[in-house]
């Protein structure tokens, strides 16, 4: 449990950072979002719960500079898809992972809009743009995610994402 | 003894001779004026026909050396000319991302020397400062600062930018914001346009004071100058200061100006009770890069 509380923590931070620098050059990409999706179907939705609330806090709290961890609204949707994307879906390539990628950014996006501007629709109006690189990038972004966190997971003998499936599988029988 | 017949035409061709030369002086000068002027009308002529003249064969060996030009450049290789081209455009590239740098770097400059020239303002001493961090959904409302409550920044602190604008009549720092909240090493701002903003505010024209509020319009860039007497009439192109009114902000500091009238919002009179208008910020604070933040002195 420590084990995979450190391996969310220093991650999340690592996610963090980058998404913080690029948001200071009006950059959306939500790397911590995918992060999320990542560990909720891996590791369980708990554990992605945690991983929402560390994101929350190092996004929001130095990032935007908001009061509260809004964030933890913005990134529950992602927890949601995680959920419905490991069981509903019958993905046996990772590289299928580049749907919830693309869907990943405009759910966030749009909730963060909500969440964070005192000017939805002129947020919505400015910002808009900016959303088709991000979705692009997420949609590339994912599957290459996946492929470097099971690796370094295989190494830590910790939950697989393309092991995610299976185990569902046996637990249900 | 010379009788006085001589002597008299002695006298008449000495009056002869001077009148003779007189004469000839006029003329030799006629003269040289007519051949001076023939001169300038046949050199000018003789240019221009000269000009006119060698103009074909000139044009020819230009013509020559252009088209031979072209086409030993045709002769080349489709792959050395594609090359040329990268070259230039490589070049053309590096020069414009210099000339962007220049320009940055003169922006820069002008900004820092604005804030330079910023004193004390009765017991408020300034705190300069750089925007750290930033969020698109923000981004126009709220901004960081990488100085915070170790350097005497309490919210509810004014935050004063440089001006960068070519327009006359200009001021060189005018109010983007207030800050909301301070750590030990950041402080956030709310700007001129966040719903968190609010600040008392004078129009020395009109002698009236209100409460400036970051709502933005329809045209974005734009906050509402709320509760002016009725009696007020706020022409576009005023300035807005700062009052002493709130005694958490130094008074006279430039805020921005009442926007054009036909802009305002839609129904100044509010409930017959006060006036409001449109005020536009001096600088957009998505510009913003660096800041002062008048802190007050502690006695």
């Amino acid at each position: 449990m420590i084990i995979r509380l450190a391996y969310i923590f220093l991650l999340t931070g690592v996610f963090a950072v980058p998404e913080l620098f690029l948001r200071n050059f009006g950059l959306f990409f939500p790397f911590c979002a995918l992060f999320i999706f990542y560990i909720a179907v891996a590791f369980g939705n708990r554990w992605g719960f945690v991983a929402i609330c560390l994101a929350a806090l190092a996004l929001d709290l130095p990032g935007s500079g908001s009061a509260h961890p809004w964030s933890v609204l913005a990134f529950l949707p992602v927890l949601f898809l995680a959920s419905g994307w490991l069981k509903r879906a019958e993905a046996d390539s990772v590289m299928m992972n580049f749907l919830p990628g693309l869907v990943i950014p405009a759910v966030v996006w749009i909730l963060s809009a909500v969440f964070f501007s005192g000017h939805f629709f002129h947020v919505l109006i400015e910002q808009f743009p900016a959303l088709f690189p991000a979705c692009a990038f997420s949609a590339v972004w994912l599957p290459v995610l996946i492929f470097l966190l099971d690796n370094l997971n295989s190494r830590l003998s910790l939950p697989l994402f393309t092991d995610a499936k299976l185990n569902q599988k046996l637990t249900l029988k | 003894m010379i009788s006085p017949k001589v002597e008299k035409e002695v006298m008449r061709s000495r009056q002869s001779s001077g009148l003779r030369i007189l004469i000839w002086s006029i003329f030799s000068l006629v003269a040289v004026l007519l051949v001076l002027g023939i001169y300038i009308m046949v050199r000018q002529s003789a240019m221009r026909m000269s000009a006119d003249y060698y103009y074909p064969f000139l044009k020819a060996v230009r013509g020559t050396e252009n088209t031979v030009s072209d086409q030993i450049l045709l002769m080349q290789s489709k792959t050395k000319l594609a090359n040329a081209l990268q070259k230039l455009m490589n070049e053309n590239a590096i020069l414009s991302a210099e000339q962007a740098v220049v320009a940055d770097l003169k922006k820069e400059n002008t900004e820092l020397r604005a804030l330079m020239t910023l004193g004390r303002k009765d017991t408020f001493r300034p705190v300069f400062a750089e925007v750290l961090t930033r969020d698109p959904m923000t981004w126009q409302e709220q901004f960081t600062l990488d100085k915070g409550s170790r350097d005497g920044i309490e919210p509810g602190n004014l935050v004063v930018t440089p001006v960068y604008s070519n327009l006359p009549n200009m001021p060189r720092i005018a109010v983007i914001g207030k800050v909301k909240s301070v750590t030990g090493h950041t402080a956030l701002v709310s700007t001129v346009l966040s719903r968190d903003f609010r600040l008392s505010v004078s129009l020395p024209d009109s002698k009236a004071s209100g409460i400036l509020e970051g709502t933005r319009n329809s045209s974005g860039m734009q906050a509402t100058l709320k509760f002016l007497p009725l009696d007020t009439v706020p022409a576009a192109g005023q300035t807005v200061y700062t009052n002493a009114f709130s005694g958490n902000s130094p008074p006279g500091l430039p805020v921005g100006i009442v926007a054009d009238e036909s802009r305002s919002v839609q129904n100044p009179r509010r409930n017959q009770l006060y006036l409001e208008t449109a005020v536009r910020p001096f600088e957009s604070p998505a510009e913003v890069r660096f800041a002062a933040v008048f802190v007050k002195e502690k006695k």
